[in-house]
């Protein structure tokens, strides 16, 4: 049962009134001079049990009538019992990730959950408001509207390649209905697949959250592999006029073993393979001219289309030329190596698109617009020196002296799971601190165990790029000339860490980046140009995004579905409690079943009018309790043999013959 | 003749009827009895004397149209027929033997006493609106001294008793019409004061009527039941005619309406705190009860028991006097 005005609830305070005039009343009244006092005493003696007795169901009947007037005034109603409800905001957080895209039998997962959405929708009243929540599309706002508005939203909602945070979805739901329910009810209708990489960690619990409502889908999880990651060239851009290889890794859950993958360059399959479900497979990448190149990774078609295909973008460019400052040891063998594997070319210091100086040495001499990678010295002694040379150079970080003493290691959270995953084995026994000049935009690429930044990039004021690395690269400074991460640090270093161009090549759906300088549009998968704007959102839609300067491209990057999104299993009820604790959460997996959970405020038959009724006879059966002794009066009157008659007026007294 | 009087009052003399001008809402003036008057409009007539005198005329005004023939005689003498007698009144034995009309000649009976009893008690003075009821003593005085104007008026001799906790006043029964102006000094000096106990009053008259008499008591009967009973079967047993009048305020049969309210009794001084609304109905059942159980008591033992409300004329207590005197013929 469920009230529609609980504040009316306040008048049951009344049924204090008979209450204390029962129980403490002491007839305190006027003194009244009555000769008859004798019959008054004989009265209350021989009657004094039923007095009593009839004062207690008198103030029951009272307290009974006042209770039940004021429980009708609240409008009471009996939950569940009927097809309306009282007025409710919902918010419908709508699963519209990639992984709804999935078809079991004849029906797409998002379809049903579509349907129950207008379910909901269906059974408004017209004083609901309602928001849509799609939890594929994170970048969206919730959509208010009313009924008829918010089911054409459902209508028109299509899967996405995202990947859906169900938390953060239900606690945007529940931000939205604690600012706009006002004195509504509140519901939030949670229609996912409840996928559980969907559903990781706990909210925190809160207090007076508005109830749950979620569809628990009966249709279990079809099988599903997936292209789960590409690599191109491991991790190291491809050089132009060199092949290269794609490492494509298939992930997932079936019957077969293998499947057919297919490789396209630029709209064009260049490469097949039957590849084992659960590692990479490696198609060649032929060579290619310098320039960005797009492409995709296919395998043949399952219950869900959207993680078959995955798109990917690399660079193909000459390999940087590359200048040394000075002697530096083992890093000087690691440059030769590079070179003549073609990943990099020497030149002279003033010529070289990157200049490895250590301790900044030289770096007043080099052009402004010429990118640098400065080493940190072998000798505090070198540091006011270094520091000079940086800000000279207009660089405004500084070296300090190391906090403390001792070995240091690198931050496995910033290594990647590339070839950079190595360097969690160097250790570093002599680390500067950098100190940042305050707010920057300046990137930190590694850092250290302790979260102090090792390496950083900039822009220097005449627009070069720069380096700045936290220790020397000396056998004394550091292990790291002595491991296997040296050659792809210094690739990374003087690779695709400075160079000139945009490094971003992959991003999620409506991921927001930063456009390289000079873009002006963006064209997407749908051939449709948008104009360039510092922090463009990218679309919803899979695929190679083009970044344009005029008709120049500027960067390709390719859009995907994160991998975690193909995982399908799903999160059992006791999960999405556990992820959601201290809220009301109901669950439905049947349609039928769904109509009666949503709207929990619902009004059945309001049952006001029987209980104003029975009150109103409470009220008059008191009426005839306290009357009783009156008629039992009149009656022994009537019956009884006859006393002198009262004479009403003199005249019928006079007509009487007297 | 009504419009010689002075405003409300029309008189007679000779014992003659009087009749009294009433203002009965907005119907056109009446002239009404006296003894049909409410208490309330006989007490703007006067003092006792008077009002008693007007009640008794108008209540034997009444009498002549009712099929009542008179008083009791006995007879006295033999004396000659004269022309214009009665011819009901010739002894047509004596003329059997004589051969002469005698005339029988009749002598009033006068040897009934008759002894009126007023509650003079505190609980008497009490009025349940002073305004429109007179107090339960003036009715009785007023009624005492009626009944007594009407025995004298058959050669009874009448006494009275004003009583309390005791005897206050007593005025020994006698004949005569001068003692009738007695009887009411006495009866007007009686003021309500103290406790009831009527059976003193009762024993007191027990012990000084001798001959078989008529007790009439006049008491709202506020007293120890069972002692009065007691009292009352004694005299019966004595061979008196008792004649009960239980004078009721028609503010006694029903509680005042309020709420809450302490009941005190003017005789005892007595508290009793009541909510009227819990016993309203128990006490309108106890008050029935009472006098039901004086009926059924007093009525057994050949006591005519009367309740009189005193917002009621005075003629229906004058009445069942007068059913009462024709029974003792």
């Amino acid at each position: 049962m469920g009230l529609l005005t609980p504040a009316f609830l306040v008048l049951g305070a009344a049924i204090a009134v008979p209450l204390i005039l029962h129980l403490f009343q002491r007839h305190q009244g006027p003194r009244v001079v009555f000769p008859a006092l004798r019959y008054l005493r004989r009265a209350e003696t021989e009657h004094a049990r039923r007095i009593k007795l009839r004062q207690i169901l008198l103030m029951l009947l009272r307290v009974t009538a006042l209770a039940l007037l004021a429980l009708a005034a609240s409008r009471p109603f009996i939950r569940a019992a009927g097809a309306s409800h009282q007025p409710t905001a919902v918010a419908i957080v709508l699963d519209n990730s990639m992984s709804t895209s999935v078809v079991t039998g004849d029906v797409r997962l998002l379809d049903e959950l579509k349907s129950r959405a207008l379910e909901t929708l269906e059974a408004a009243e017209p004083e609901d408001v309602f928001w849509l929540i799609r939890a594929g599309s994170p970048w969206e706002p919730a959509w208010p509207g009313d009924a008829r508005t918010t089911a054409a939203r459902v209508a028109e909602t299509e899967a996405s390649s995202a990947a859906a945070d169900l938390r953060a979805a239900v606690e945007r739901a529940r931000a939205v209905l604690d600012a706009g329910a006002g004195a509504r009810a509140a519901e939030i209708h949670l229609l996912s697949d409840l996928q559980a990489s969907n559903l990781m960690g706990a909210s925190e619990p809160a207090q007076n959250a508005p109830p749950v409502v979620a569809w628990v889908t009966r249709a279990q999880p079809p099988a599903n592999i997936a292209v789960a990651d590409i690599d191109v060239g491991g991790g190291v851009a491809p050089i132009a006029g060199q092949r290269s290889t794609v490492a494509a890794l298939l992930t997932g859950t079936g019957t077969t073993d293998s499947v057919s993958v297919r490789m396209a360059l630029d709209g064009r399959v260049i490469a097949a393979a039957t590849a084992p479900v659960g590692s990479a497979t490696i198609l060649p990448f032929p060579s290619r001219a310098t320039g960005f190149v797009g492409g995709w990774v296919e395998k043949d078609p399952d219950a869900l289309r959207p993680d078959d295909r995955r798109w990917f973008a690399t660079r193909v460019g000459p390999p940087p030329t590359v200048a040394i400052g000075g002697p530096m040891g083992l890093v000087d063998e690691a440059l030769a190596v590079l070179e003549s594997a073609g990943r990099i070319r020497r030149a002279a210091l003033r010529d070289a698109e990157v200049a490895l100086l250590p301790a900044g040495r030289g770096i007043e001499g080099l052009p402004p617009a010429q990118s640098v990678v400065i080493v940190a010295p072998d000798s505090l002694l070198e540091l006011q020196a270094v520091n000079r040379r940086l800000g000279a150079a207009g660089i405004r970080w500084t070296l300090d002296p190391p906090a403390g003493s001792g070995v240091a290691r690198f931050d496995p959270a910033t290594l990647g799971d590339g070839p950079l995953r190595t360097l969690d084995q160097v250790r570093l026994s002599s680390v500067f601190r950098l100190t940042p000049p305050g707010a920057t935009a300046d990137t930190v690429l590694l850092r250290l165990n302790d979260g102090t930044p090792w390496a950083v990039r900039g822009i220097r004021p005449g627009g070069g790029r720069f380096v700045l690395l936290g220790s020397p690269l000396s056998e004394q400074a550091t292990t790291l000339p002595t491991t296997p991460a040296l050659l792809p640090l210094l690739d990374r270093l003087l690779g695709p860490w400075i160079a000139a161009r945009s490094a971003v090549t992959e991003a999620a759906p409506g991921d927001e980046i930063a456009l390289p300088g000079g873009a002006t549009s963006v064209i997407g998968p749908d051939s449709v140009a948008e104009p360039a704007m510092a922090g463009f959102r990218l679309g919803a839609a899979p695929g190679l995004y083009r970044v344009l300067a005029d008709d120049s491209v500027l960067a390709i990057i390719a859009v995907n579905s994160p991998a975690l999104e193909s995982d399908l299993r799903r999160a059992d009820v006791r999960r999405l409690r556990e992820a959601f604790p201290a809220v009301d959460i109901v669950t439905a997996d049947r349609p039928e079943e769904w109509g009666r959970r949503i709207f929990q405020q619902r009004v059945g038959r309001e049952i006001w009018r029987p209980l104003a009724l029975i009150a109103l006879l409470l009220l008059v059966l008191e009426a005839l309790v306290a009357a009783t002794g009156a008629r039992r009066a009149a009656l022994r009157v009537r019956h009884a043999p006859p006393v002198p008659p009262r004479t009403a007026t003199p005249r019928e007294t006079q007509a009487a013959g007297g | 003749m009504a419009g010689a009087r002075p405003a409300g009052i029309c008189g007679s003399r000779g014992g003659a009827a009087t009749f009294h001008r009433v203002k009965t809402g907005n119907k056109p003036t009446e002239l009404l009895r006296a003894d049909l008057l409410e208490p309330h409009d006989l007490a703007a007539l006067g003092g006792i004397e008077f009002v008693a005198r007007q009640i008794v005329e108008g209540f034997i005004a009444g009498l002549h149209r009712s099929p009542h023939r008179g008083f009791s005689v006995e007879f006295a003498e033999h004396r000659m027929y004269q022309p214009g007698d009665d011819l009901r009144h010739i002894d047509w034995r004596v003329f059997g033997r004589s051969d002469r009309y005698y005339i029988k000649q009749f002598e009033e009976e006068t040897n009934l006493r008759a002894y009126l009893l007023v509650d003079v008690s505190a609980s008497m003075e009490w009025t349940s609106d002073a305004d429109r009821i007179p107090p339960k003593l003036w009715y009785a005085k007023q009624l005492a001294a009626s009944l007594a104007l009407l025995l004298l008026r058959q050669g009874d001799s009448v006494g009275l008793i004003g009583f309390d906790h005791e005897v206050r006043s007593r005025v020994a029964p006698r004949g005569g019409r001068r003692h009738w102006y007695e009887l009411v000094r006495t009866v007007g000096a009686l003021h309500g004061a103290g406790r009831t106990e009527a059976h003193t009053a009762l024993r007191d008259v027990a012990g000084r009527l001798r001959r078989r008499g008529l007790i009439i008591l006049l008491s709202d009967l506020l007293v120890d039941a069972e002692t009065t009973r007691l009292a009352l079967r004694f005299l019966r047993h004595r061979g008196h005619e008792v004649l009960v009048f239980h004078l009721l305020d028609p503010g006694e049969r029903e509680l005042p309406g309020m709420g809450d309210a302490r009941f005190v009794d003017p005789e005892s001084g007595e508290e009793l705190p009541v909510s009227v609304a819990d016993l309203r109905s128990e006490y309108r059942d106890a008050v029935v009860e009472a006098l039901l159980e004086w009926r059924d008591a007093l009525v057994p033992q050949a006591v005519d028991y009367v309740v009189v409300e005193t917002d009621q004329p005075m003629a229906l207590a004058l009445r069942a006097y007068l059913h009462k005197r024709e029974r003792l013929g």
